[in-house]
Parts: C-alpha cells; structure tokens; sequence
C-alpha cells in the first residue's frame, strides 16, 4: 500500500530532522539534508505512480460505461427509426 | 373497479424506480458540483507534483509535447482531466435516463417523427405540382396529402405514449444492465481519494521548510482541511451509491411509497447537511 509506503518514509524522516539540528558541522548537516531530499523524491515519485495507477483504473471502468453509453444511444436511434417506420406503415406511406 | 386496480398496477409498473433514480440523479449532481471543486485543487497540486518529480527534464532546451498539459495551468493535467472525465460520463448517461424516464426523449423522437412528416409531405406536394404542371398527372396523390397528414395528427399523441412507453421499458432496462458499471465507477472513485489526497498534500509536506523543520501548525492545519473535504467527498459519492441502488432495486420491483419516502427523505437531509460541510471546507482552504 502506497501510504505504507509514505508513512514509512515519514517516519524515516523524523530522526534525520533531529539530526540536522544537531549536527556539528556542515559537512554532517549537508549530508542529511541530501538524505532527506532523497526521501522526498522518493515520497513524491511514489504518489506520483500511485496516482498514475489509479487513473488508469478509473479510466478502464470509465470506457466500459461509454461503450454502455453507445449501446443506449444505438437502441434510442433504433426505437426512433422502428416508430418512423410503423407511423409510415400506419400512414399508408411506406 | 377491475379497471382501477389494474390502472393502478399499470401506473406503478410504469413509474417504478423513477422517484429513486430522480433522488439519485440529485444525490450524483451534489457529488460533482463538490468534485469540481476538489478537482480545481487537485490540478493545481498534480502538476506541481508532476514538474517537481521530473524536474530534470524541464531544462532551457527541452520541450516535449506529449506533457503540454503539464506545461500549461489553461487545462487539467492528465490525471484530473480523466477523473472530471469519469463523472462527466456518469452525468451523461444519467441524462440519457432521465430523458427516457420523464418522456423528454419520446417527447423528441416524437418531434423528429413528426418534422420528418411534415417534411415528406411537403416534398410530395412539391414534387406533385411539378408533375401535374407538366403532365396533369397523379391527381390524386395531392387529394389525399390533408386525409395522410389528419391522419398523421391524430397518430401522433398515440406515437408520443408508445415512445414514452418504450423509453420507460428502456430506462429501466439500461439502469439495471449499467448498475454493476456505475457502481464500481462510483467505488473506484471512492477509493481514489486514497491516492488524491497525497497529490493535494504533497506540496506542503514536501516544501523545503516541512523537510528541515517539520510541519508548522498552518501546514497541518491546511491538510487537516484537505482531509475533512475529501471526506465530505466521500460521503456524497456514499450517498449516491446507496441512491442508485435504491433506484435499481425499485426498478427491479414495484416500490412501496412509504419506504420510498422515508428512504428519500433521509438521504436527501445527509447529502444537503454534507454538501454544505464541503462548502465550509474549500471556503476555510481560499483563505489559508
């Protein structure tokens, strides 16, 4: 699950935001810093996916209901021409 | 007395399923005016996350045009525009039935049965004084034209109860036959939010100042608000789901009225009260 995944990271992140307060050099305050904004990229790279793979989703049971949608507005255009047909029968026209 | 009870079985055969689908058709038009809300947010927070995630391609030299909807804020980035997608198709296949289920669709088929007589009937008087200006002939297919087109208008309210008819028998029919794929657009949807929520909240808790120090109590505060609209999102979508199977249930089986009261009016008071808590909420964000 995504937000295991992201809740994971948070939870990595904590202590490293701990670190950098007390880190005693620059060095050691800018090699935490590069850590954490890994973890970053890696927190928006996976909800980047996630939402990617879920749209996905929506959009496969969103084409099934188009095709629905077609068959509806098929049968609609086929109740028209059937009465068309049957009023010109009636009428004596066709 | 036969024939008021069989009226009676006729007309509750012939409205089954209309009060509910109406109700739900109101229940999903509450969810969407709050989703394009949501979804105006959603945009916004898709393509930050997008340009930041792939941040390295957008160098001084490069432009790819397959991400164009990425680069412009003029339209939704591709994850919004198919999620507005999703409910715009919901909407119009709700439209379609409720076109059948009131008789505006029969009302016009009806309207293009009866211009397309109309039509034809000028078109043979036309062709007729063409033909009897040159050859006097086919008199009688002029004579007769008023005798069709009379004949036409008494049809045609006949026409316009059969279509409506129909068009009930089809309402049903294609309510019950799209349900299981309504149903589950409406869950997916449900469960988005799941994976919307980290897209609107990723800006905040990814901004330089969150990733050193934490989250400031605004930040939180701010996510707390995104939380509370999406939940107010999902109690619509909720709320609509059990409003379409109402309507499916009472297509399927003549409805009682007073379970079909009760029921509507206990949904129609949570959607309004839930509605309202979504306004709040996008108000609360405009001003943070």
């Amino acid at each position: 699950m995504s937000s295991d995944a992201l809740e994971i990271i948070q939870n990595l992140e904590e202590p490293l935001r701990e670190a950098v307060k007390k880190a005693t050099s620059d060095a050691d305050r800018q090699k935490i810093e590069q850590q954490l904004q890994s973890l970053s990229d890696l927190d928006l790279a996976i909800t980047q996916d996630d939402f990617t793979s879920e749209v996905a989703k929506l959009q496969a049971i969103s084409d099934t209901l188009r095709e629905i949608i077609s068959e509806l507005q098929g049968q609609i255009d086929n109740l028209f021409l059937d009465q068309l047909a049957q009023t010109g029968r009636d009428n004596g026209l066709a | 007395m036969f024939l008021i009870a069989a009226g009676f079985v006729l007309n509750a055969c012939a409205t089954g399923g209309i009060a509910e689908f109406e109700a739900y058709k109101t229940a999903f038009d509450k969810a969407q005016t709050t989703s394009g809300s949501i979804f105006d947010q959603l945009a916004i927070q898709e393509r930050w996350l997008f340009l930041r995630v792939n941040k390295k391609d957008l160098n001084s030299v490069a432009f790819d045009p397959n991400l164009a909807r990425y680069y412009t804020d003029s339209v939704d980035p591709p994850g919004t525009a198919a999620l507005r997608a999703s409910l715009d198709t919901i909407k119009i296949y709700n439209d379609i039935l409720y076109g059948l289920e009131t008789g505006q669709t029969a009302e016009a088929l009806a309207g293009k049965i009866s211009a397309l007589e109309s039509s034809l009937i000028a078109g043979i008087k036309d062709t007729s004084s063409v033909i009897s200006g040159l050859t006097k002939a086919e008199p009688h297919v002029a004579a007769a034209l008023p005798a069709i087109d009379a004949a036409f208008q008494v049809l045609l309210p006949f026409v316009q109860e059969v279509l409506k008819l129909r068009s009930r028998e089809y309402f049903r029919a294609f309510l019950v036959k799209a349900h299981p794929t309504v149903i589950a657009l409406l869950q997916e949807l449900r469960e988005s939010t799941r994976y919307i929520f980290p897209v609107l909240t990723a800006a905040i808790r990814n901004s330089d100042t969150a990733l050193r120090a934490g989250l400031s109590a605004a930040d939180t505060d701010k996510i707390n608000t995104y939380r509370k609209l999406l939940a107010d999102w999902v109690i619509l979508i909720d709320a609509t789901t059990n409003a379409l199977e109402r309507a499916k249930l009472a297509a399927e089986a003549p409805p009682t009225v007073v379970g079909t009261i009760t029921g509507l009016t206990g949904v129609a008071v949570e959607m309004d009260a839930v509605a309202q808590s979504a306004k709040k909420h996008l108000a609360e964000l405009a001003t943070k």
